[in-house]
């Protein structure tokens, strides 16, 4: 059974039973089970923030309260790190299952796509509880912002699902792409408004090169889609502000042409890559 | 050369083949470990592959008609596994044409979606879906499946603490919980314990009789005698003979004890 969106849409059952699947073996794989999918973040975001609040001092006023400006960051580019890695090894680890029962073979990378994107919403819901209880003094009071919020998460899906189509089948060609992928993902994250906002690189750049250079440069940073995602979160819910329209261009249109080139990847690759496995 | 000896022999045979593949080749990259793989891939592949490519199957041509079980015959790499996965719908050939018509159901791997941390039942549930049978279809067979695995008193229990055996049997009764059209039957196949192979021989043999076509992937030429009414016999990657059942199988014997003593010699 080929991955054709008709096949997936028929099989959205298999989907869902293997979205459930994981978050339940996840529970029952661990002791403290589901407090994991809210405990996981927080110690993330507690040991970024010693880092940077310890060693360096600094951030704390800029951003404040900076452990929910780290924490909107951590949440939203560990979906996307997770996924990355996990579908590298996907097929593989899979092959004894892909070699025995015909079914879209689609539906695993879009699964981990799924699930990690509910550990994500588990984040957001701290999220939003602390924010309702710790209230940024920077907040324009206008809630209306707050409509970004599902359209910045259907585009991190469309961004996240773009690359775990592709990966998971180059992944099961080159096995070498998977070491590799743990470096390029830390640089990701470090060139990713992950510890720092956009505006500290907007300042920087600008003072490297005053005038258009320096604004066109700080576009081109802004092509990254999780500077765009990032920026987005922490503008709708922290501070209660609209991004710039063109940023929405550049998410919009590069979330959707790279869901199209992955899509298009694993569907040129979908039976033969069964082969190598 | 297969086609006419098939469709001569198939004069009882009527409509469309219930598997027709005519022509069918499927090359596969030879393993090698290590170097070369990322050169390949920047300095474009069709050179290099064309060096590693082998062929796991070519030129086969045949055709199974409802009614019929086929054997497929031949020594360990001569593309009977590969074959299978191109019954199955797993692989699509990458020369020529295979034409399956009919729901398959492979008894080769059992329980390869079963996912150890969840439950017995949850995995019938998981291991079910795969097959692409729908939920409420699966509901009402659930305690059916059950009962046929004996497994009732630890089906709520996760499967990692499962033996071997018992694995197989849950994974035995979900894959013959439904009636396939085709089916692909591997010899080695055997489950669990004394008493639950021959149950699950039963079963095998009530599912030939319902399926429309059978096909019996074997290297042991009595058995296939038993169970089947045409035979095709591959050779390194070619069909090297196809058509019924004593002929072919015959005409095997005769090649395998004349190979044998020749290779030694």
């Amino acid at each position: 059974m080929l991955s054709t969106y008709r096949n997936i849409i028929s099989r959205r059952d298999l989907l869902k039973v293997l979205v459930r699947t994981e978050l339940e073996a996840s529970v029952a794989r661990s002791r403290l089970g589901w407090i994991w999918w809210f405990l996981d973040p927080i110690l993330m975001m507690l040991i970024y923030w010693g880092i940077v609040a310890g060693l360096f001092g600094r951030g704390a006023e800029r951003y404040a309260p900076y452990p929910l400006f780290l924490f909107t960051a951590l949440i939203t580019w560990k979906h996307f790190a997770t996924v990355v890695q996990r579908s590298l090894g996907l097929l593989r680890s899979r092959e004894r299952l892909i070699k025995s029962i015909p079914f879209p073979t689609m539906v695993l990378p879009l699964s981990v796509v799924f699930s990690g994107f509910a550990y994500f919403l588990f984040g957001f819901i701290i999220l939003i509880v602390v924010l309702l209880a710790w209230p940024c003094e920077r907040h324009t009071g206008d809630l209306l912002p707050l409509v970004q919020v599902p359209l910045l998460m259907a585009m991190q899906l469309v961004v996240t699902a773009g690359a775990a189509l592709a990966l998971t089948c180059l992944g099961a060609l080159f096995e070498d792409l998977r070491l590799f992928a743990s470096h390029a993902l830390r640089v990701g994250f470090y060139l990713s408004p992950t510890l720092f906002g956009v505006d500290l690189i907007h300042e920087r750049l600008s003072k490297f090169a005053p005038g258009a250079t320096g604004e066109a440069l700080f576009t081109v940073y802004m092509l990254n889609p999780f500077a765009v995602l990032i920026t987005g979160y922490r503008e709708a819910m922290m501070y209660g502000q609209f991004i710039p329209p063109h940023w929405w261009l550049i998410l919009i249109a590069e979330s959707l042409l790279l869901f199209w080139v992955g899509y298009r990847t694993y569907q040129f690759y979908d039976r033969r890559v069964i082969k190598f496995l | 050369m297969t086609d006419a000896s098939s469709s001569s022999s198939d004069a009882a045979a009527s409509g469309e083949p219930v598997v027709e593949f005519r022509d069918v080749g499927v090359w596969f990259r030879a393993q090698q470990r290590g170097t070369g793989s990322l050169r390949e891939v920047l300095l474009g592949a069709s050179k290099s592959k064309q060096a590693q490519a082998r062929w796991a199957l070519r030129g086969v041509s045949f055709a199974c008609h409802e009614g019929q079980s086929w054997g497929i015959i031949g020594h360990n790499g001569a593309g009977k596994s590969t074959l299978c996965l191109l019954i199955a719908n797993i692989l699509t050939p990458d020369e020529g044409a295979a034409t399956i018509r009919g729901r398959v159901s492979a008894l080769v791997t059992l329980g390869a979606a079963f996912n150890p941390s969840l439950t017995g039942r949850d995995n019938v549930k998981l291991y079910a879906t795969f097959l692409g049978i729908p939920a409420d279809v699966i509901a009402a067979k659930m305690d059916e499946i059950i009962a046929f695995s004996e497994l009732e008193e630890f089906i709520d229990e996760p499967i990692r603490g499962y033996s071997t055996g018992m694995r197989a049997r849950l994974g035995f009764s979900v894959a013959t919980s439904l009636d396939p059209e085709i089916l692909i039957l591997d010899e080695v196949l055997s489950v669990g314990d004394r008493a639950f192979r021959a149950k699950s021989k039963e079963r095998i043999e009530q599912l030939m009789k319902s399926s429309k076509c059978i096909l019996t992937v074997s290297h042991s030429s009595s058995f296939l005698r038993q169970i089947t009414t045409h035979c095709l016999w591959l050779d390194r990657g070619q069909v090297q003979m196809a058509g019924p059942s004593e002929e072919v199988l015959a005409a095997y014997e005769e090649a395998s004890a004349g190979a044998r003593p020749a290779a030694r010699g």
